[in-house]
């Protein structure tokens, strides 16, 4: 494989700040990376003698695991960090945790923070590579990269692609990432969920804002649902779950899809909230694909960003 | 005896609107006409102002004293030395000091604590309500014996509407201007940036221009129910202009502030998070920033604060959601609202316009005494020279707050001189 663009960034803070040949570097490294797992050859062990921490101040499953299998499947040391055992639990700042830890021997900080811009911050406090692995409501970069390589691959490309976001964007990264890298690869995005979820403003960004679900949905080449995040929302932004399934729901026979429409979910589902579980279980959902894309994407990423300019 | 003369200097007249050039002479810090010199002013030290510009020292209607992890006396001896360094002569310090100033022993205290040599003039505004909570009425009569001059709740303002309009009527029984900074926090629970498309990108919680815009008319609804002076300080929305013209257009005593800060800057600033630009109000857009200048212009807006709050670095240099609001405002506020290309007629009227808003008509908005440069008047003044360039820079090894909205800037023309009652207690050359 040949790849003809550099990458000469050190950390991974969003797809914000990435171009459209970055964004592609990374996807096709992942493309290799998944091609030589196929054939049971060898993955090159590109990060032997590195040690990569993965702080992670948020509770997550499948990101920390996804990261701490791509970097042992590139040979690296890695160490994960969760809130309850940081010492920010006593009191001290982001700040002199990262500190402490770059001392410590770390070659490269993964981390998960419930601040908007903490990654971006961190980056500008140590000196080694910082990776973004969900930072609040604005960006989710490892997640959008997946997503966007499992579409890659079943289409070629984005170019011209209709995908439909729906639900919860208002908070959500994963929403965000997927935006800034879908529209640089040429896709046509619709956002769709309640209004209090959908702000009709981030029509200036580019993209469609529709509260029609079957006008939303009808036409996309693939709609990404997202998680209803409950626990918080229920009281100030729609009445109920109840209302919210029976308004935004996914449920298989209510829409006309189109034949090869796929169906994305970033995960954890809450089946009959978001989507039913035909429709989540259906040949058309590329959920589990989502999920094992994800550690050749975290490989790449590690990759690029723990060996400097490639 | 403190002899002091100044020659050649234009002198800055805001109640007649015109800029004169005349020698003046300060006598026990009270300016002496001419014909009332005595031989002792032969020997009086001279200072040499001509080109530059003589304007009456400005009054502050917003700035908090406290920082919190320095003590309260270095804190306000910092603001003090900031004040000065921007033409500051006075400043109304907001209630939450380092206790609230909710009853008259607190307030007597702070009197007594804060140092009144090498000073500018603090006057002090006491709580609308306890602990600026919004729950219970302060005693306002008492804190009004201790000589308060305002009553607030500023950075916060009552939630309920009935203790709001009950403060209102109470504390106008005692004809004390009540300070309100609007904001509606149901409807901006946890916000830390203006809701627009750049907050939705960055994924910060906004504060919405309604927010602002309800508690202003809030405001209005009540002082023409009251008959009560309100003031808003800080406004920050289009909206809440459109409003306050309207409510001026009816005859409502309503009067407002914006900060410098608002009329220069936009939310650009916190694009890559800078925490040091979290302000409240937040910076908003562009649309924003042009409307507060026109309603400076046409006089819908009274009055320009700074809205000064010091920050220490490890308290603000943290994650962006995390840290607290404030900039700094007294040293750049007056200098960079000046238009000082080489037109030497905007740069007077300009001059005009923003020494009456900051110094006129604040002092007006809080019933204190004419500031003019004038014979028999208390000599609180500065000298600006349009030629002299204004320097800021963040230092990060300062212990006191360094949280200028911009990291470095670098502006045309300065105060040079500050005096407070006759006396020089900023020189711009001995810094």
């Amino acid at each position: 494989m040949v790849i003809k663009s550099k990458w000469e960034r050190k950390s991974l803070i969003g797809l914000e700040e990435l171009s459209e040949e970055e964004i592609n570097l990374l996807l096709d490294k992942a493309k290799y990376f998944k091609k030589l797992k196929s054939l049971n050859q060898k993955i090159p062990e590109s990060l032997a003698g590195k040690r990569i921490v993965n702080l992670f101040l948020e509770p997550s499953t499948r990101t920390r695991i996804a990261f701490e299998v791509a970097a042992k499947g590139l040979n690296a040391d890695i160490i994960s960090i969760a809130e309850k055992s940081s010492s920010l639990t006593k009191g001290e700042s982001l700040r002199d945790t990262a500190r402490n830890i770059q001392s410590l021997g770390a070659d490269a900080i993964v981390l998960r923070h419930s601040s908007p811009g903490s990654p971006l911050f961190l980056s500008e406090i140590v000196e080694v590579p910082v990776i973004n692995a969900g930072d609040g409501a604005h960006e989710h970069p490892s997640q959008a990269l997946l997503d966007i390589f499992t579409l890659r691959e079943k289409w070629g490309s984005l170019k011209g692609k209709k995908i439909t976001i729906l639900g919860d964007i208002l908070f959500s990264r994963v929403a965000r990432s997927n935006i800034w890298g879908m529209l640089k690869l040429g896709a046509k995005i619709t956002l769709s969920g309640p209004s209090t979820l959908v702000p009709k403003k981030m029509e200036d960004w580019g993209l469609k804002v529709s509260y029609n679900l079957e006008s939303a949905v009808e036409d996309a080449d693939a709609i990404m649902l997202l998680r209803i995040q409950h626990e918080r929302q229920t009281e100030t932004h729609f009445p109920s779950l109840k209302e919210y399934s029976k308004m935004f729901g996914l449920r298989e026979g209510e829409f006309e899809l189109k034949k090869n429409a796929l169906i994305l979910h970033p995960g954890p589902i809450n089946r009959g909230v978001e989507i039913d579980s035909k429709m989540a279980d259906s040949s058309q959902s590329v959920v589990l694909e989502q999920v094992s894309n994800g550690v050749y994407v975290r490989m790449a990423i590690l990759h690029f960003c723990c060996n400097g300019k490639v | 005896m403190n002899i002091l003369s100044i020659k050649g200097g234009k002198v800055v007249d805001t109640y007649s609107n015109k800029i004169i050039q005349k020698d003046l002479f300060i006598k026990n810090g009270i300016f002496v006409g001419e014909k009332n010199l005595t031989a002792e002013f032969n020997n009086a030290t001279t200072i040499d102002a001509a080109d530059k510009y003589i304007i009456p020292g400005l009054t502050d209607l917003r700035c908090h004293l406290e920082q919190p992890g320095l003590s309260f006396q270095k804190s306000v001896q910092s603001i003090s030395r900031q004040g000065l360094a921007g033409g500051y002569t006075s400043l109304l310090a907001m209630p939450a000091l380092s206790s609230f100033a909710d009853n008259p022993e607190t307030l007597r205290y702070f009197k007594d604590s804060i140092c009144k040599d090498d000073m500018l003039d603090i006057h002090l505004s006491g709580c609308l309500t306890m602990g600026t909570k919004g729950d219970t009425l302060a005693p306002i009569g008492s804190l009004k014996e201790m000589g308060i001059v305002a009553v607030t709740d500023c950075p916060n303002s009552p939630q309920n509407n009935q203790i709001y309009l009950k403060a209102v009527e109470y504390a106008s029984m005692f004809d004390l201007p009540i300070l309100d900074l609007p904001r509606d926090y149901s409807l901006s629970p946890d916000a830390s940036a203006h809701e627009s498309l750049l907050s939705y990108k960055l994924g910060l919680k906004g504060s919405p221009r309604i927010s602002e815009e309800l508690f202003v008319q809030r405001s209005i609804l009540a002082s023409k129910y009251t008959n009560a002076k309100i003031h808003l300080t800080s406004v920050s929305s289009f909206g809440s202009v459109e409003l306050i013209e309207k409510a001026k257009r009816d005859g409502i005593k309503i009067t407002s502030d914006t900060t410098s800060n608002h009329l220069t800057y936009t939310e650009d600033l916190i694009e890559k998070y800078d925490s040091m630009a979290k302000a409240y109000p937040p910076f908003r857009e562009e649309s924003d920033r042009l409307r507060l200048n026109e309603a400076v212009q046409r006089d819908t807006i009274d009055s320009i604060s700074s809205g000064h709050q010091q920050c220490g670095f490890n308290e603000k240099r943290v994650e962006f959601d995390l840290a607290p609001y404030g900039v700094l405002g007294l040293e750049q506020s007056f200098v960079q609202l000046i238009k000082n290309n080489g037109d030497s007629e905007k740069l007077e009227n300009s001059l005009i316009k923003i020494a009456k808003k900051m110094s006129e008509k604040s002092r007006e908005i809080l019933n204190l005494s004419e500031l003019k440069v004038s014979e028999g008047k208390t000599a609180d003044f500065f000298i600006y020279d349009p030629k002299a360039k204004t320097k800021i820079e963040r230092d990060e090894e300062s212990t006191v707050g360094q949280n200028y909205p911009q990291n470095s800037l670098e502006i045309s023309g300065a105060v040079i001189k500050t005096f407070v009652k006759g006396r020089c207690l900023y020189d711009k050359e001995k810094i």
